[in-house]
């Protein structure tokens, strides 16, 4: 019986000292084993290790995930002197898990320093450019990128000097203007939709103008074309009917003469007319000769 | 009766005598293989960890890993897709709450400011990273950022214009894309589903004004409209009138003409009855016209004989 106890006793020591000995590292962290205080050797795979019992070695653990950094946005100016307040976001991680541990201990005093950073970084970058480099919509003329990636390696070299801090990349959250220069852009948009508004209704009344003169001239166009193509019928109608006479009368001109002439005397010859008639022209030669039955050669009235 | 006599047994036998710790050890050993097996649903994925090391990632199923604290398993849903707003708040917009300016404002290349929200959604595409990488209730933080940087970038080259119409798409198609390319860079294991452009319209201070210039827009065409009205009502009275007018020429024409050949065959047969007797027929037409004029006329006969005497016949 007693060595019953012993052994469980002894298994239970032997478990206690495993754990004591071995510790395991998480992926999501980064493990310190100090020695007395003092960091003796830095575990950056997971799995379980080995380290002295608990006074000894003691372990320390940093998380090594990806994290967001976003301070509140603040006001800059740039190069021409245009207010902006820029609200900027980073992402970071611990890179060199002993410098981290040693200069800033924990987060939140690490997004202390890089919020400082930050905002001095985004300010010169800033500050050396237009707005237009920011806000355009000429194509290739924005360079938020450009400055972005520049503010990301300055800002990094810093962190990891500093702090043993990776910076991953800055970036512009939101932009937009302080509160009086807000409202100095809705006016201006409030302006310039005017300025639109009022184009359309002019433009509107330009092109109705346009149509409708367009139109009356159409209209002319017609009507003197239909004039001319009616004048161009009617003359050529008269031509042919003069062909027409000309052919027929070409076949005697006398006769036609004869009968012109006789219809013309009926035409004009009207009540108020007096015919002297010789007593001895033809037409009356009858009522004093009644028996002659000459011609009628020089029959005239 | 058989069955529940071997049960007493056995019951007897294990609890009976020195031989219970033993079994109970058993029973122990066995529990302790079980915590090893487990179910992993359709919807999920299982991440094997051996001491904090991940070893692999299992699909839906059965899964056996080795018992606690050997190795362990965190479950993942990947199938599941989350839902990011940007530019509102879920809780502010399931209540009826309007977002704030600072949240759903944005400004455009042309520096015309515009409100805009979108809705991302998103899904684990990579359990292992997406643990490794990206702390628990990280995720939504970190696509809101990703995609708000997105947003402000590609706003800052487009006009007020292009986003309130065509630009919708782009801007939509341009958020995935890049949103998706940000979170690779760092590996967050992440995989953005689509991205839904929720409203997009001019701030409420100054939507009166783009109403106008749609109002405006309406206007001139209405104008237009009514021109053309005007044009379509003229030219076919044009048309009409100038048919007219055609047509009375081509009738003075056939009349004419007609007239002419009536003439001239008139005169034709007149000459044909003419050239058989000239004499007679020049003499009955003459004879018939001074019938019809001299009835009409003032007669004044002068005798040859003595030439002064005038005298009136009728």
């Amino acid at each position: 019986m007693k060595r019953i106890w012993t052994g469980l006793g002894g298994i239970v020591v032997a478990i206690l000292l495993l754990l004591s000995c071995t510790f395991e590292v998480p992926e999501t962290e980064y493990a310190i084993v100090l020695n007395f205080g003092n960091p003796v050797r830095i575990l950056r795979t997971a799995g379980l290790h080995w380290k002295l019992p608990a006074p000894i070695e003691t372990v320390t653990r940093i998380d090594k995930r990806l994290r967001i950094l976003d301070p509140a946005e603040a006001e800059y100016l740039t190069l021409d002197k245009k207010n902006v307040t820029v609200d900027a976001v980073a992402a970071w991680e611990v890179e060199d898990p002993l410098k981290f541990l040693v200069t800033v201990v924990d987060r939140r005093a690490a997004e202390a320093q890089l919020e400082d950073i930050l905002r001095s970084e985004i300010g010169s970058a800033l500050g050396s450019h237009e707005l237009a480099a920011l806000l355009s919509i000429e194509p290739g003329r924005v360079e938020i990128d450009r400055i972005m990636q520049t503010v990301t390696e300055r800002a990094a070299e810093k962190a990891h000097a500093g702090y043993g801090i990776r910076v991953r990349a800055v970036r512009i959250k939101r932009l937009n203007f302080p509160e009086e220069n807000r409202q100095a852009v809705f006016r201006r948009m409030e302006a310039e939709r005017e300025r639109i508004a009022r184009q359309y209704r002019s433009e509107g009344e330009e092109e109705a103008e346009k149509v409708r003169a367009e139109a009356d001239l159409e209209q002319a166009r017609i009507l003197a074309d239909a004039e001319r193509q009616s004048k161009q019928v009617r003359g050529e109608a008269d031509a042919e009917a003069a062909r027409i006479y000309a052919a027929a009368y070409q076949r005697d001109p006398n006769f036609y003469e004869f009968l012109k002439t006789l219809e013309s005397y009926e035409k004009f010859i009207d009540a108020d007319a007096t015919i002297v008639l010789p007593s001895d022209s033809r037409l009356l030669r009858l009522l004093r000769e009644p028996a002659a039955t000459g011609g009628l050669e020089d029959a005239t009235p | 009766m058989k069955l529940r006599e071997t049960a007493r047994r056995a019951v007897a036998y294990a609890l009976g005598g020195r031989r219970w710790t033993a079994t109970l050890a058993l029973l122990l050993v066995a529990e302790w293989c079980v915590t090893g097996i487990r179910v992993v649903r359709e919807d999920q994925q299982a991440v094997v960890l051996q001491f904090g090391a991940i070893t692999r990632v299992a699909p839906a199923g059965i899964l056996f890993t080795l018992p606690w604290p050997l190795e362990r398993t965190v479950i993942v849903r990947t199938a599941e897709v989350r839902t990011m707003p940007i530019g509102y708040k879920m809780v502010d917009a399931r209540r009826g709450i309007a977002p704030t300016a600072q949240e759903v404002e944005w400004v455009t290349g042309d520096t015309n400011i515009i409100d805009l929200t979108l809705a991302i959604k998103y899904s684990v595409s990579n359990p292992a990273t997406y643990l490794m990488r990206v702390g628990p209730g990280d995720a939504d933080f970190l696509v809101r950022r990703c995609a708000e940087t997105c947003v402000t970038r590609l706003v800052a080259t487009m006009p007020v214009d292009e986003l309130l119409t065509r630009g919708k798409l782009v801007l939509q198609e341009e958020t995935r894309r890049q949103t998706q390319l940000q979170l690779d860079s760092l590996e967050a294991g992440i995989r953005i589903v689509t991205v839904n452009i929720g409203e997009v319209q001019p701030p409420s201070n100054v939507i009166q004004a783009f109403n106008d210039v749609a109002t405006a827009k309406m206007e001139k065409a209405k104008l237009i409209d009514e021109a053309d009205g005007y044009r379509r009502d003229l030219l076919p009275r044009a048309r009409a009138q100038a048919n007219r007018t055609l047509q009375e020429a081509e009738s003075y024409r056939a009349e004419i003409v007609a007239r002419a050949q009536g003439d001239a065959a008139q005169f034709l047969s007149l000459l044909a009855e003419a050239k058989r007797a000239r004499r007679i027929t020049e003499v009955r037409l003459y004879l018939e016209a001074m019938e019809r004029i001299l009835p009409r006329a003032r007669k004044l006969v002068v005798d040859q004989r003595d030439g002064t005497q005038l005298r009136l016949l009728d």
